[in-house]
């Protein structure tokens, strides 16, 4: 039976988290839709009593052909990340399932990779892919596959693979890490059995593998889309989104458009268009994670 | 069907070898029961008759054939696992058909087989059930539906009643020896329970710290035991052992228990007196009649088609089965007397049988 | 027993010492990070030479402390002075994020705009109020290395004094794994800084940002990259990053200003020389860059009379003259620097800072400098022709002068 001062008690446990969720992802959610409804200077910053200009700001952003390309380089190095993400970090963790000698060391080297705050890889990668002194072109010259300095950084049209290179290498082990519980906690006595039953390796990752890993392949997908729409520092310390935008995504430019030129109110919007996104992404992450449980 | 033959295998898991050499020998057709309390190594050679561990030493040899190398695939071999191994995702059917999807063979043969198995083992209404929907016996079924439409040479079942209760596995026990008298395929069985093995074996092999205790019919084995880890291990109470020396002299031998009480022996091996031995004597086989060892009884268990008493002969308690209803207390004292037919004698040191 | 009396004395001795007055600390936020600007000195010597301010500083990165600026304008908690790029001051003042300083100017002794730099000072104006006073200014030249003139054929004593004479030098000595001169030409306000000097030499102006002038101006650039005397990946590179290659000898001249003099003279290990940049020879306009920054007190700040005293402190003969240790020139015409380090340097940046064009001022000056960098950027990556690029700037830069002419 429950007493006055067990209700008393489970009321203050549930508003501790709910009380942290408002005040610290409510709150800046909140803020940041009402300014992105205004005309915000640096004059009116700190008050919240600012002119409303309804969706002037979001029909500003979709008339600016900078913002489109932001949206697509954006789609493009969500998808392609996450997609070649899972890839390669499925294939990884399934190789070190096999018990070799070293295995345990190679894998904490994957991970060192993920340990590094992404600005030191940004500029780690920067220095790689210098057109005239970098080390990837070096290679690249040196076993002849090709016979000129590449400008990764500096070519707009191939800007955006070399950020997104960078990524995927930045995110794969924590994918790795991810998948790699996924698959253990998949019963060795399943790919016994169907070892039993005849199956190869491929048939066993097609007919084991894969169907007990649906729940937490979406599950990391969703993650992977949250994470990699964040993406920043790796970015910003890469090409500052640039050259001319063609690495620029959603995150960057919202910051240039508050920070640099003092457009509070059209860095909102892009701000609040991404956390709709993000949002709605999440959702689906909370329904996989529901459903992961049920299996 | 196919006979199995395991010749001086032994395996080792880096350093510690924990099969030392084993020999047995699997008629066609025959049901053998490798049974032994943990440890003793008896899932790691099933393991290894199916191919799931490798052999360190030895040869294994299935339908004359030596498997050693062989992938499990490739060994005409299915297994009946301790946690069913049923692939989630698929139903009972597909679970069933899955090795001949895997070659190719087309729906109506898949189904065919499916329903064949699952006709033997009354599963067809639960077909198109998902393995999460099902009761633990019915999911051992599928198991063996899935070993079943492999029509394997041999089976291999891991403790495949231990996650059942006890009821089930009474009537999963009769059921599985039913589909052996049918099918006459050679099955190797593994469990720690030594009923099952009573129960369902034609041959059991007592497996114990990685070496073979004894083979035998499982009567062979319970009316005359090799030493005292067999002895101990079959009936059920357990055969009670009492630690004493061996007093022979002129027609009349006797048993000096090492607390004091004197037991009646049928005859005392040649050369033996003053020899310490072991006296074991099953419980079934302690009467209680008028002139025998006296005893004080400490406990009475009625199992309704017995009464176990469990009395103090001496420094030592024994446990006699007795068939008469008697009220029977604790405190009062009993008159013991062993049928001299069933007395066994083991050697102190060894074990062994005199 | 005795630990009781060392408490009480303690006590007391805390008691005792604690001053009179409260000392009040100003919060002072800059950028120069090299341990030998004067900054830190005079931070130091204000601090000892009298009891009621104390400067509390905090060091940040250029390119965050306008970040922590806006952040602090929107909690409230601002600091109390900062330093800041002057081509940005005056869009901060515009918006109401800086105190008039117009009064304080008028009062001071030390603070005369008489005395100080055109350029720099004008900076600071708004609508005929003073936001702000120059800490230092700075220019941009041609820095080149006299060894590989020398190794190229080319007089080291003469440096390319014309854009064609700076075109076939840098043609002549760009090499295997050498570029001919770097400069930057990054999506920030750096590539602006370095280009629009080449549109004054040009003849060109703001207001007429796709003239034939301006056109030619951006051309120019173009030339450099598809020639290959420059690398393409000056769009990517930072000033910083175009004088480390020239350091590094990848570049046989680098545009860059007196701030990298420190570092070239401890990593360059070649003779090395400072040009006042080209002219163009038929228009043969003098023009530079100005660089700098300016001391400016956030709106609402706390000790408004401290910071300005610092600032004033900053300003005086003994201290500014420190400043060209790391290469920053005083911005005021009252100031010598006796026995300059690096005297040619020093001379030549102090002859170019008489021809620098401020950027601006406008209050929307960051909008029309990205206009600008995505130009510079389109037609330095073959994207756009240089027409087209600054068409494309035109279109976005014009309505924004009509709307406040500069």
């Amino acid at each position: 039976m429950q007493t006055r001062r067990d209700a008393a008690i489970l009321w203050l446990f549930l508003i501790l988290p709910v009380g942290y969720m408002v005040a610290f992802v409510g709150y800046p959610v909140v803020y940041n839709l009402v300014m992105s409804v205004q005309d915000v200077t640096l004059g009116n910053l700190a008050t919240w009593d600012r002119p409303f200009v309804g969706l002037g700001n979001y029909v500003e952003l979709i008339a600016n052909e900078r913002f489109r390309l932001v949206v697509r380089n954006s789609v493009i190095f969500v998808t392609v990340n996450v997609v070649l993400q899972i890839a390669f970090g499925l294939a990884i963790a399934l190789y070190f399932e096999n018990r070799f000698p070293g295995a345990r060391y190679m894998r904490g080297l994957f991970l060192a990779a993920w340990m590094l705050p992404p600005l030191v890889i940004g500029a780690l990668w920067k220095w790689m892919y210098a057109a005239d002194y970098g080390l990837i072109n070096y290679v690249l010259e040196s076993i002849g596959l090709s016979d000129g300095p590449i400008y990764w950084l500096s070519n707009p049209d191939i800007v955006l693979a070399a950020v997104i290179a960078a990524n995927i290498w930045f995110g794969t082990p924590f994918i790795m890490l991810l998948l790699s519980a996924g698959i253990a906690n998949i019963p060795r006595e399943l790919y016994e059995a169907a070892s039993l039953d005849g199956a190869g390796a491929i048939q066993r990752f097609r007919f084991v593998t894969l169907p007990m890993l649906k729940a937490t392949l979406l599950a990391v997908a969703c993650l992977a889309t949250v994470y990699t729409m964040r993406a920043f520092d790796l970015i910003w310390a890469l090409s500052q989104g640039g050259p001319i935008d063609a690495s620029n995504v959603l995150p960057l430019y919202s910051y240039q458009l508050s920070f640099e030129q003092f457009r509070f109110g059209g860095g909102s919007a892009v701000a609040t268009f991404s956390f709709v996104v993000v949002f709605i992404v999440a959702l689906l992450y909370v329904r996989t994670i529901r459903h992961e449980k049920a299996m | 069907m196919a006979p199995v033959n395991i010749r001086d295998v032994r395996k080792a898991f880096g350093h510690v070898e924990v099969l030392h050499g084993v020999d047995i020998d699997i008629e066609d057709g025959e049901f053998v029961v490798l049974v032994g309390p943990s440890g003793c190594g008896k899932s790691t050679l099933l393991r290894m008759i199916a191919g799931l561990e490798s052999v360190t030493s030895g040869d294994i040899s299935i339908d004359g054939r030596t498997v050693n190398r062989l992938p499990p695939k490739a060994r005409d071999i299915a297994m009946v696992f301790q946690n069913y191994a049923l692939y989630p995702h698929m139903s009972v059917a597909e679970n069933m058909a899955f090795s001949l999807r895997l070659k190719g063979a087309s729906r109506e043969t898949m189904h065919e087989a499916a329903s064949g198995a699952a006709g033997i083992l009354g599963l067809g209404d639960l077909l198109a059930r998902y393995p999460r929907e099902l009761s633990g016996g019915q999911r051992q079924r599928v198991a063996m539906g899935r070993a079943i439409v492999r029509d394997p040479k041999v089976f291999l079942f891991d403790e495949p009643l231990s996650n059942l209760d006890a009821k089930l596995r009474v009537s999963m026990r009769s059921e599985i020896k039913a589909l052996h008298q049918r099918l006459r395929t050679t099955i190797v069985y593994v469990t720690h329970d030594q009923i099952e093995a009573m129960t369902m074996a034609d041959k059991i092999v007592v497996m114990h710290d990685g070496v073979v205790e004894q083979i035998g019919e499982p009567l062979e084995l319970y009316d005359r035991p090799a030493n005292l880890f067999v002895a101990g291990f079959l009936g059920s109470p357990s055969m009670n052992f009492l630690n004493g020396t061996i007093r022979a002299g002129g027609d009349r031998a006797e048993f000096e228990v090492d607390g004091g009480a004197r037991l009646p022996l049928p005859t005392a091996p040649a050369a033996s007196d003053g020899r310490p031995a072991v006296y074991g004597i099953r419980p079934e086989h302690l009467l209680s009649d008028a002139g025998g060892t006296d005893a004080e009884i400490v406990l009475v268990e009625p199992t309704g088609a017995e009464i176990h008493v469990v009395a103090r002969l001496g420094n030592d308690d024994v446990t006699a089965a007795l068939r008469e209803r008697r009220p029977y207390r604790a405190g009062e004292r009993i008159p013991l007397v062993p049928d001299l037919e069933h007395v066994h004698l083991f050697d102190r040191d060894s074990g062994r049988r005199l | 027993m005795l630990r009781r009396r060392l408490l009480c004395a303690s006590a007391l001795v805390a008691c005792l010492s604690a001053p009179a007055t409260a000392q009040t600390t100003v919060d002072l936020w800059h950028v120069f990070n090299i341990e030998t600007d004067m900054i830190h000195q005079a931070i130091k010597d204000y601090n000892a030479s009298q009891d009621e301010y104390r400067i509390e500083p905090r060091v940040l990165p250029f390119v965050q402390l306008q970040t922590e600026l806006i952040k602090a304008v929107a909690t409230g908690d601002v600091p109390d002075l900062i330093t800041v790029d002057n081509p940005v001051l005056v869009s901060l003042a515009a918006q109401g994020a800086l105190e008039d300083l117009t009064d304080l100017v008028s009062e001071s002794e030390n603070i005369d705009p008489e005395v100080y730099v055109e350029g720099p000072w004008r900076s600071n104006v708004w609508r005929d109020q003073i936001y702000g006073v120059p800490r230092d200014a700075n220019t941009i030249g041609v820095y080149y290395n006299k060894d590989m003139f020398r190794e190229a054929g080319l007089d080291p004593e003469s440096p390319p004094a014309t854009w064609d004479e700076l075109r076939d030098a840098a043609q002549t000595l760009a090499g295997d794994g050498v570029n001919g001169i770097a400069f930057s030409a990054i999506m920030s306000e750096e590539g602006p800084f370095q280009w629009l000097p080449f549109l004054y030499q040009a003849g060109g102006s703001l207001d007429n940002i796709n003239s034939p002038e301006a056109v030619e101006a951006l051309q120019f650039w173009v030339d450099l990259v598809e020639s290959g005397s420059a690398s393409p990946d000056v769009v990517n590179m930072r000033q910083y990053e175009a004088a480390n290659t020239f350091m590094a000898g990848n570049a046989a001249m680098a545009i860059s200003g007196p701030w990298e003099l420190p570092r070239i003279e401890q990593e360059a290990d070649f003779d090395w020389s400072l040009a006042l940049l080209p002219v163009k020879a038929d228009k043969n306009i003098r023009a530079s860059a100005l660089g700098g920054y300016n001391w400016a007190i956030p709106a609402g700040a706390e000790n408004v009379d401290g910071a300005f005293e610092f600032i004033e402190f900053m300003s005086r003969q003994d201290v500014l003259q420190n400043g060209w240790d790391t290469g920053r020139l005083p911005p005021r015409t009252d100031i010598t620097v006796p026995d300059p380090r690096w005297p040619e340097a020093f001379a030549t940046f102090n002859e170019q800072l008489q021809t620098a064009i401020p950027r601006g001022p406008h209050p929307r000056w960051p909008e029309i400098s990205k206009a600008l960098q995505i130009a510079i950027q389109e037609a330095l990556t073959g994207r756009k022709s240089a027409q087209d690029a600054l068409d494309s700037a035109a279109a976005t830069i014009n309505p924004i002068l009509q709307e406040t002419p500069l």
